[in-house]
């Protein structure tokens, strides 16, 4: 049950796949919220990332903002994949994500259902039955759950070949609010590819992530809201290196002894005591 | 928006749709006969939560009346998505609800 086992030595062959689309980059990062659109540019270009979120709004200025933005993500050279952000049934989610398909041309959404205004948490109800049907539409589904496993159950039924849990209710840089919770949905799901979306606040939650043996992180404005953003991306790409490297090379386990690091046997004046019983460590 | 002029695109599909309405149905024939007997053919719709008078007989006609011809934009009406080439073929009526959106920055 542990993904350990499962991981190849080889770090060079620790490609992830979503959808038969393989990345090398394991951070999403969304395009929203920086101070500019170059910062924006500048800061995907830093993070190295190869798939960013974007979305779709009420048009207003004849058409320039939307071909404007659309110029620029597609210059980055980047996976778009497309959310449904604000969406609050099924239904909504569902005209949105059609209206995304047809926009950016991808079957990839980040098919969000929110449930309220304050936790911004996913509607699981909502979200299974727009997952069902985006699937027979020949959807491919990034779903923002929660670490429910009943609902990720019934979204892998749905044809969800990715979940992406929540960390923390988004927006809140909180970090990872339920470890236990998200360590359990790894365990549960060895084999597919599971994204912390959401609720990472600093690179040291997205290490976290990454050491737990999720596949990938999901975030925005972490990076968007940062005073350099560019910078801040750039820190995020290390802790995710960082934290697939530690998990991928096996972590110690934890103990509540401490454990001498130095070589016990040979050490000077051991016995001068005499006591069989020696008090304190040795580090 | 733009007054209803002889230019407007937006005027020629609903002249046509008068003409070959000995096929239609009951309904169609009587939004035909709404359309024709209201002042110079406008009626209420709303777009984008915002009420709008139009004469456009079809979203293809409201989508060029709201100068989006030609740019990428997604149409929905009353909650439904309304693929780009099926908007010529897609009628309106009074107090129809429409979207239509474009890419943005999302998170």
């Amino acid at each position: 049950m542990n993904k350990i086992d499962k991981i190849p030595g080889d770090a060079t062959d620790d490609a992830l796949t979503f959808y038969g689309e393989t990345v090398s980059s394991r951070m999403l990062l969304g395009t929203a919220l920086y101070p500019s659109p170059q910062v924006m540019a500048d800061a995907v270009k830093a993070s190295g990332c190869q798939i960013v979120t974007v979305s779709l709004r009420r048009e207003t200025a004849r058409g320039k903002i939307g071909a404007r933005f659309l110029e620029l993500i597609n210059g980055l050279g980047v996976h778009v994949l497309p959310n449904t952000a604000g969406c609050r049934t099924a239904k909504e989610a569902v005209t949105t994500a059609r209206m995304a398909r047809e926009l950016f041309d991808t079957p990839w959404i980040k098919l969000e259902v929110i449930a309220n205004d304050d936790t911004l948490q996913p509607d699981l109800f909502g979200l299974v039955e727009a997952a069902v049907e985006l699937g027979r539409d020949g959807f491919q589904v990034f779903p923002y759950t929660t670490e429910d496993l009943g609902a990720a159950e019934r979204l892998v039924s749905a044809g969800c070949q990715v979940l992406m849990p929540w960390g923390a209710p988004i927006g809140t840089g909180r970090g990872l609010a339920n470890p236990y919770a998200l360590k359990t949905m790894r365990n549960y799901f060895p084999e597919i590819p599971l994204v912390v979306d959401a609720g990472i606040g600093a690179p040291s939650h997205a290490a976290q992530a990454m050491e737990m043996g999720y596949d990938a992180v999901l975030l925005s404005t972490a990076v968007a809201k940062a005073a350099d953003p560019v910078r801040m991306a750039t820190a995020f790409a290390q802790a995710i290196d960082a934290g697939r490297a530690a998990f991928c090379s096996g972590l110690m386990q934890s103990r509540d002894m401490a454990a001498p690091s130095t070589p016990v046997a040979g050490t000077p004046f051991f016995d001068l005591d005499g006591s069989a019983s020696r008090r304190g460590g040795k580090s | 928006m733009r007054p209803a002029t002889v230019e407007n695109p937006a005027a020629k599909p609903h002249t046509l749709s008068v003409i070959p309405a000995s096929a239609a149905t009951e309904d169609q024939l009587t939004a035909t006969t709404t359309t024709t007997t209201t002042s110079a053919t406008t009626f209420e719709v709303t777009v984008n939560g915002e009420p709008h008078a139009t004469s456009a007989a079809t979203l293809d006609a409201l989508v060029g009346e709201l100068d989006f011809a030609g740019v990428r934009v997604a149409t929905a009406v009353n909650g439904d998505f309304v693929p780009a080439g099926a908007r010529e073929k897609t009628p309106l009526e009074p107090g129809d609800k429409i979207e239509i959106v474009s890419a943005r920055q999302g998170g």
